[in-house]
């Protein structure tokens, strides 16, 4: 790698982090995650790994109203995402946010079926299944209607700043006080975005479809999802964003910002599935937020136990944000960036790691992971063991350590040699 | 009493290093507030700030953080220094930025 190059490359890369697009979705993501983080308090809650607490949760009922902030991030994360990408779209046009996002919202809504199928019991006892009226069917709400909220918040609010910027409005009579005019003046920019939408609405009656919401989760959503959210897509997404990071970038944001909106669509649908109490649809993607890191966290041991003073003491200092998966500090203190050596493990590590992890998983050897909206500052064999309620998983976590350590081992040889010849240098030059 | 922002992804790496900042401020005897936050709230945070600085993995944001922030001196802190936890060195940074 030619210096040269890798300047060209940086300014690609810093280029690509500054598109319009990408920190809108960045942002609005991080916006949600007020919600989704506050709700992960209650996944926490409900896995704590002893048995009799367990038991205590199911036979209590507690464990089923623990389940409601969950199942809100889960039944409405379309709505929160429409709304907060409405918002940001708006605010990087430099308009007023909040008007937009409701305008963003209500188109959403627009192509929302207000009817469903839906199954009731009635006095008899029996199970009666029918199309309701007059109701919001959570699955269109949900991990399902994650696309279309996206498109619907981008196009919605982009077009809105467009009418507001092109002075799309009804002229008002001087003599008109200016509240009473303000009001007829915001009115059509809205409106015709309603009005298109609405006739999307009215289109979409009229094809096999049905509805907007099926068809583009059946035509975009689902085959998106079967290509992309998949073991292999899973190791790509975690591959990507630690080759951005040899930039010395967040690649792991920018990656999100990019796949963001097919990694929720599976992790909501994850969410969905332990809150109900089933297994998760897609493992391998549950398991990206907790092999992020653990890769670090073996090189931090080996620089622990170096001969080199100067890695040693770097040990030391980022054990404590290692063992949380932060990994800043070895990014830039070993570095790891622009790093071509440390480059191979540091890429190759997640994917590995993740692959195993899902391989015992699949084999039954460890159990499998039922929560995956833990925080990702919580310790890799923690994390895997409230995840999994499972003794197996805690013990795994330390197995993984333990190979990572040895991934990272022949690397950190050649780093290590470098490092204790130019300590050696130094002293004899001192001497 | 100065003010000093700190910004990255999410204000937790740059958490670490505000700690390493305020311990080298309290033994020098050096008056003021470092807190983090996450590089989106730039604008929000920047009327309370003397100075913002900007950690490498974001530096990508620092135009913007610029043209939301006029008024305020902004820097990328030195990527060696911020994975050592450096906290003489960024805080030496920074004051060099309110010419302290």
């Amino acid at each position: 790698m030619s210096k040269i190059n890798v300047d060209k490359l940086s300014e690609k890369v810093m280029k690509f982090a500054q598109l319009r697009y990408i920190k809108v979705i960045m942002n609005a993501f991080m916006g949600i995650a007020a919600f989704s983080i506050g709700s992960s308090l209650f996944s926490l809650m409900k896995s704590i790994p002893i048995p009799a607490y367990q038991n205590f949760l199911t036979s209590s009922g507690l464990g089923d109203i623990l389940s409601i902030p969950i199942s809100i991030v889960t039944s409405l994360y379309a709505v929160m995402v429409v709304i907060s990408v409405g918002y940001e779209v708006a605010k990087s046009y430099n308009q007023r946010p909040l008007p937009a996002a409701m305008v963003a919202f209500g188109a959403f809504m627009i192509l929302t079926p207000f009817s469903g199928t839906v199954a009731i019991v009635n006095e008899a006892g029996e199970t009666v299944k029918g199309v309701a009226s007059n109701i919001l069917p959570l699955s269109s709400l949900g991990s399902q209607g994650i696309f279309l909220a996206m498109i619907c918040g981008i196009v919605g609010s982009r077009v809105y700043c467009f009418l507001l910027e092109k002075n799309v409005k009804i002229k008002m009579p001087d003599s008109l006080p200016p509240a009473v005019a303000g009001m007829f003046e915001t009115m059509l920019p809205a409106g015709i975005i309603f009005i298109l939408f609405m006739l999307l609405r009215v289109g979409f009656d009229h094809t096999s479809y049905g509805t907007m919401q099926s068809f583009i989760y059946t035509v975009l959503q689902a085959p998106l999802m079967g290509v992309t959210a998949n073991p292999i897509g899973a190791v790509l997404y975690l591959v990507a964003g630690k080759a951005l990071w040899m930039f010395g970038i967040h690649g792991d944001m920018l990656v999100y910002a990019t796949l963001g909106t097919i990694r929720t669509a599976a992790s909501t649908a994850n969410m969905a599935a332990f809150a109900a109490g089933t297994a998760i649809p897609y493992l391998e993607w549950g398991l990206l937020t907790v092999m992020s890191n653990v890769g670090i966290l073996g090189l931090t041991i080996l620089l622990l136990i170096s001969k080199s003073k100067q890695y040693k003491s770097l040990g030391i200092l980022a054990m404590p944000t290692s063992i949380f998966n932060i990994s800043e500090p070895i990014m830039f203190g070993f570095p790891i960036i622009f790093n071509p050596i440390m480059a191979i493990p540091f890429i190759l590590t997640p994917g590995i790691s993740l692959l195993l992890t899902a391989g015992v998983m699949k084999l039954g050897l460890v159990a499998p992971i039922l929560n995956v909206s833990l925080s990702n500052v919580i310790p890799v064999p923690i994390y895997l063991w409230m995840s999994t309620t499972s003794i197996s998983g805690l013990i795994w976590g330390f197995v993984l350590i333990a190979l990572n350590v040895v991934f990272y081992y022949p690397f950190f040889k050649i780093a290590e040699r470098g490092a204790c010849k130019e300590e050696q240098s130094m002293v004899e030059e001192t001497a | 009493m100065r003010n000093i922002v700190l910004l990255c992804a999410q204000g937790m790496s740059t958490g670490m290093l505000m700690n390493k900042m305020l311990e080298v401020a309290a033994k020098t005897g050096y008056e003021c507030t470092i807190k983090a936050y996450p590089v989106n709230q730039a604008k929000i945070v920047a009327s309370k700030a003397d100075c913002m600085l900007i950690g490498p993995q974001v530096r990508y944001e620092l135009e913007q953080v610029q043209a939301d922030c006029p008024n305020v001196p902004v820097a990328i802190i030195d990527m060696v220094a911020y994975g050592r936890l450096d906290g003489a060195k960024v805080l030496a940074l920074a004051k060099k930025l309110m010419n302290d």
